[in-house]
């Protein structure tokens, strides 16, 4: 999708303090999913509950620029919070990483084309 | 019951008897469902913004219709489909399903016959060995095509009795008009070991939301003024339906879904919807408490229709027992990267909500084949999965 993982890996100067989390920034929804499934619960609540109380602080920072014009850290930055959004349900829901009781394997429900 | 207390399936004038498990098990009936029902029907195959330039294709394999299609825009910018197939021997001309891209003429890797965009065979290498050979009764074999609403149907029967327009009938206003340029924001895909109306019930009934979906969304669907997820409002039409989901109003947003919500006033299926829409379509009943409404145009597809976002889901028949299972996302293109973090909610949610959805559907089918049991029970909230099954049995009879 793009060229985030090599190159620059820093985050902006103001979220310096979230750079532990720099390798949940991935650029797609299927490598964020793959990252929660197989990280532990205990990963996953240090990343929700780092990233949740500066959830609005990083959008007022990311609105300063246009969709489609952000510079490498900013969208680093931007896929932490989507990265947030991929272990919500793992957190706020199931209570582990993947759907309780729904056995569908999700290997099998694949993305198309990315 | 309707939330009125008045019976959808009375009103309609469908049967309130058992449905037989039959349709969903027995190969024969797979059979007269091919002959009768989607070699005669107007299939969609996907949309006009697929293929927005002159020399766009896609290949989209269709089994229940023995063949393999491509759909190609024309350098006059007309969108035609054609059996994948070259006129020559019969090797495929394109490649397999997903394949797509863009050409300027068509050229089987077999022996190199070429065609023009328009199905025009163009080019036969070393012509003159062949023996009394007319070109232009070698062109590539046609399916009817047309699109409606920027949705892209074939029609595979030799004699095509109506036209798309007559054949979406009904349900036009329900959909007629609504901004379907919403960029494509997720595509799933998967393959199921099971009968395809299986699939289909499963995304036409709001009844298993409460029980299957206990833990994600059932509270934003059910409460206690209505807690088994009652439709708002339902319409069978002579093969399509329409149902709409009631969504409540007081479900309590978890800390992301605030968030999201914070981030930017756009809806998902899973929250309460804005309902600040002038298409007539959503929300037909104007139901105040309205969550999104479910549109199925017969026999296969799928359409949600929300504020800000449409979902497509198809049901691609496979074998009795095989079905191709595609679900696009669209979503209103966010205005500023903050729109974007709520669209990843949306898109996080479906997922998880539709691994729910798929577990059922092929332990469902593992028991049905075993043909132990010969009936099933369709509750009135089921309506549109007995209208499916009617429908379907009186093309497959008559
Ligand atoms: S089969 Fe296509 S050129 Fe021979
Ligand atoms: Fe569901």
């Amino acid at each position: 999708m793009d060229d985030s993982k090599q190159g620059n890996r820093e985050l902006p100067a103001d979220f310096a303090q979230l750079g532990k989390f720099v390798n949940w920034a991935l650029p797609t929804q299927g490598e964020r999913r793959v990252k929660r499934l197989t990280s532990t619960m205990p990963e996953i609540e240090e990343f929700y509950a780092a990233i949740l109380p500066e959830m609005e602080r990083i959008a007022t920072y990311l609105d300063q620029y246009p969709m489609h014009e952000m510079p490498d850290d900013a969208k680093l930055l931007l896929y932490l919070t989507y990265a947030f959004m991929a272990v919500a349900p793992a957190v706020e829901i199931f209570n582990e990483p993947s759907v309780t009781d729904a056995a569908f394997d999700y290997r099998r429900f694949v993305e198309v084309g990315e | 019951m309707k939330l009125n207390g008045k019976s959808f399936t009375h009103s309609f004038g469908l049967s309130t008897a058992p449905v037989p498990v039959e349709p969903y098990i027995s190969k024969d009936y797979f059979e007269l469902e091919r002959e009768r029902v989607f070699k005669r029907s107007w299939l969609c195959v996907g949309r006009v913004e697929d293929i927005s330039q002159p020399g766009d294709y896609f290949v989209r394999d269709l089994p229940i219709l023995r063949t393999s299609i491509i759909v190609v825009r024309g350098q006059d910018g007309a969108i035609r489909a054609f059996h994948n197939m070259c006129q020559h021997r019969g090797n495929k001309l394109a490649g397999t399903g997903g394949t797509h891209g863009n050409v300027s003429a068509f050229t089987c890797c077999f022996h190199g016959w070429r065609y023009d965009l328009d199905g025009k065979l163009a080019y036969i290498p070393d012509e003159q060995s062949f023996f009394d050979l007319d070109k232009s009764k070698l062109k590539l074999m046609p399916l009817a095509s047309d699109s409606w609403e920027g949705f892209i149907f074939v029609n595979a029967s030799l004699t095509v009795g109506e036209t798309v327009d007559q054949w979406i009938g009904e349900m036009a206003p329900l959909v007629k008009g609504f901004d379907f340029s919403f960029p494509l924001a997720g595509h799933y895909r998967t393959d199921l070991r099971c009968n395809w109306k299986i699939v289909l019930d499963s995304v036409q009934e709001a009844y298993h939301v409460v029980a299957l979906h206990r833990r994600t969304v059932a509270s934003a669907f059910a409460a206690k003024e209505n807690p088994f997820a009652h439709l708002t409002s339902a319409r069978m039409f002579k093969r399509h339906r329409s149902v709409s989901v009631w969504g409540n109003p007081k479900v309590k947003p978890r800390p992301s879904e605030s968030l999201a919500l914070k981030l930017a006033r756009l809806s998902s299926p899973y929250t309460p919807s804005i309902n600040q829409t002038n298409h007539p379509g959503l929300n037909p009943e104007q139901d105040n408490n309205w969550a999104f409404d479910i549109h199925v145009l017969f026999p296969n597809l799928q359409i949600i229709l929300g504020e800000g976002y449409y979902l497509t889901q198809w049901a691609w028949p496979v074998a009795v027992d095989q079905t191709r299972y595609e679900v696009k996302m669209y979503m209103k293109p966010p205005a500023v990267p903050s729109e974007s973090i709520m669209q990843e909610f949306n898109k996080v949610m479906l997922y998880d909500v539709l691994l729910e959805d798929l577990f059922t559907l092929e332990n469902t089918q593992a028991s049905l084949s075993s043909g132990v049991k010969t009936e099933l029970n369709f509750s009135d909230q089921e309506v549109a999965c007995r209208h499916s099954y009617e429908v379907i049995d009186a093309m497959i009879r008559g």
